[in-house]
């Protein structure tokens, strides 16, 4: 495992290689996307685990901070969903460097899902295989979810509100950031990738977009439930999830 | 602002960030190890850790933060020790990286919840003077008459807090003995926690203070079942001499991980404002 910082400047962010720990016949280069904001937190210790899990099976993997997120630079209030994308992309840059490969697959959690969906737009000979761990496809879906649990929570009702951001779980939200996530909406997915896992709760089953007839997507329930929007829970770590042994069995050749 | 990604310890198992003072100004001559709250990983509670270390770098002062074992990106917790004991051996390791890599003479722990306890611990055990201060946010507190008037007393003249009282001390008792998991029963964010006996916090506390080790103790609103009321603090303590090496503070709006960005941005004001205290430095807040 390597912990490195990469890019430049102000926009340096900070990220960890997996090398492969065994010979694999076929080896895999995944990016793993995390969650953003009060969710990337919850989520750091598991996508550590599924990185580790997924580099064991011999495959080169890749995790990184977002900009305004845990070790990278930045604050949260200045976050932008183009700059999350240009980080992705930066992202492939450096695992493709460590790799040797000249594409990817992309792991995404909950927003880290909407950001490979939107980034790969851009990308699309890059990519091979997408898995979407309790995707958000809906942006409003997103900000009414934020906004029930942050009512919910008796600590936060006085949440400051004003002219330059929203407070919503111990983040401000920038009016900006918020447009930008209201408009998002993956209503058709035409997937251009060799195949596209989903893997959720019932939650966020119900909004899936509609794919077309040539796309080879699957579509699992997870057997374990990780309530992203219980007010008891929202800061609570996530330790464990039955979907990474069905995330590292997809990669495993 | 410098950072740079470290990994020490043995076989290099610890991994962490150290943020550099600004060296425009005169550097302090202690540094800051940031402590993990908990599982969470070395950025801490809503980014706290990292927000913190960038904000006192340009007061001069360096830090450390860093995940021990079992924790975010350092290795797994695999050893035979019990993982208190894997934890101070950790810490110890970590402040002889942050004062070599530094150059300072001694360093600040600061650590919330089960970081506040091991913050305590090696302020008792170190031996050496590496340590200057510790800032203990919601570390062992303990039931005062004051607290249990703080909890029963408002309910005594209000018929619903009556009723709710026997609600949650009957019926809630008796339902959560039916019931394996209890999650739905506790209130928001309520930690439960076991600590030492008071009397020997009260000894190692005076020890500490004796060594002119500087203290700032936070307690949160977030705390409940343990903490309920400003001058709780110098009620469980009264015994010690603190020689004005002590300073408390209670945030009752806050909950236990300082959710809210106003009570954070408070808590941020307050330490480094301490901080920079320890300092001799002038600032203005």
């Amino acid at each position: 495992m390597i912990p490195f910082f990469f890019g430049s400047g102000d926009y340096q962010l900070f990220g960890v290689y997996h090398q492969p720990e065994i010979n694999a016949p076929k080896s895999h280069s995944i990016l793993i996307c995390s969650p953003i904001a009060h969710e990337y937190l919850r989520a750091y210790r598991i996508l550590r685990k599924l990185a580790e899990q997924l580099a064991k099976n011999g495959n080169h993997v890749f995790r990184f901070d977002w900009y305004g997120h845990g070790d990278s630079r930045g604050s949260f209030d200045e976050c932008r969903l183009s700059i999350w994308i240009q980080n992705l992309i930066s992202a492939i840059d450096e695992l493709t460097e460590y790799s040797g490969h000249n594409s990817v697959s992309i792991v995404g959690l909950r927003f880290g899902t909407t950001l490979s969906l939107l980034a790969s737009e851009n990308i699309i000979n890059k990519i091979d295989h997408i898995v979407l761990w309790d995707p958000l496809f809906k942006g409003t879906k997103w900000i009414e979810d934020l906004t029930n649990l942050h009512s919910a929570s008796s600590y936060l009702k006085s949440g400051k509100e004003n002219s330059d951001y929203i407070e919503r779980i111990g983040f401000a939200y920038s009016k900006d950031l918020i447009n930008d996530i209201k408009d998002i909406d993956i209503f058709y997915f035409d997937s251009k990738y060799e195949s596209v896992n989903i893997f959720s709760d019932n939650d966020t089953g119900s909004n899936q977009p509609v794919f077309s007839a040539h796309n080879p997507a699957s579509f699992s329930l997870s057997d374990t439930h990780i309530f992203w929007n219980d007010p008891k829970s929202f800061d609570r770590i996530i330790m464990f999830s039955q979907v990474i042994k069905s995330i590292s069995d997809i990669f495993k050749d | 602002m410098k950072e740079r990604v470290v990994t020490f310890g043995n076989h290099s198992q610890l991994t962490g960030i150290v943020t550099f003072a600004n060296i425009q100004l005169n550097p302090s001559r202690f540094s800051v190890l940031l402590l993990n709250p908990g599982l969470l990983h070395r950025v801490g509670f809503n980014r706290f850790n990292t927000d913190l270390a960038r904000k006192v770098q340009s007061k001069g002062i360096s830090s450390l933060r860093f995940d021990m074992l079992g924790i975010g990106d350092s290795a797994s917790y695999n050893t035979s020790l019990p993982y208190d004991s894997q934890a101070m051996i950790d810490i110890d390791c970590a402040i002889d990286y942050l004062l070599n890599t530094t150059s300072s003479n001694n360093c600040v722990l600061i650590g919330l919840c089960s970081g506040a306890d091991y913050s305590h611990h090696m302020a008792v055990n170190d031996n050496r003077n590496r340590i200057s201060g510790a800032v203990l946010l919601d570390g062992f507190a303990y039931h005062t008459l004051g607290y249990y008037l703080h909890d029963y007393f408002p309910g005594i003249l209000n018929p619903f807090k009556i009723l709710r009282f026997l609600y949650k001390k009957i019926i809630l008792k008796r339902l959560s003995s039916m019931r394996q998991s209890t999650s739905i029963l506790q209130p928001e964010n309520t930690y439960t926690r076991t600590f030492p006996p008071k009397n020997i916090v009260i000894n190692e506390m005076q020890t500490i203070i004796n060594k002119g080790i500087k203290l700032l103790y936070i307690f949160s609103g977030g705390i409940p079942l343990y903490y309920n009321y400003e001058n709780q603090f110098k009620d469980m303590f009264k015994s010690v001499d603190f020689k004005n090496n002590v300073t408390f503070r209670y945030f009752k709006e806050a909950n236990h991980t300082y959710t809210s960005i106003t009570q954070r941005n408070y808590l941020m004001q307050i330490i480094e404002t301490w901080l920079v205290s320890l300092n001799n430095i002038s600032v203005n807040i």
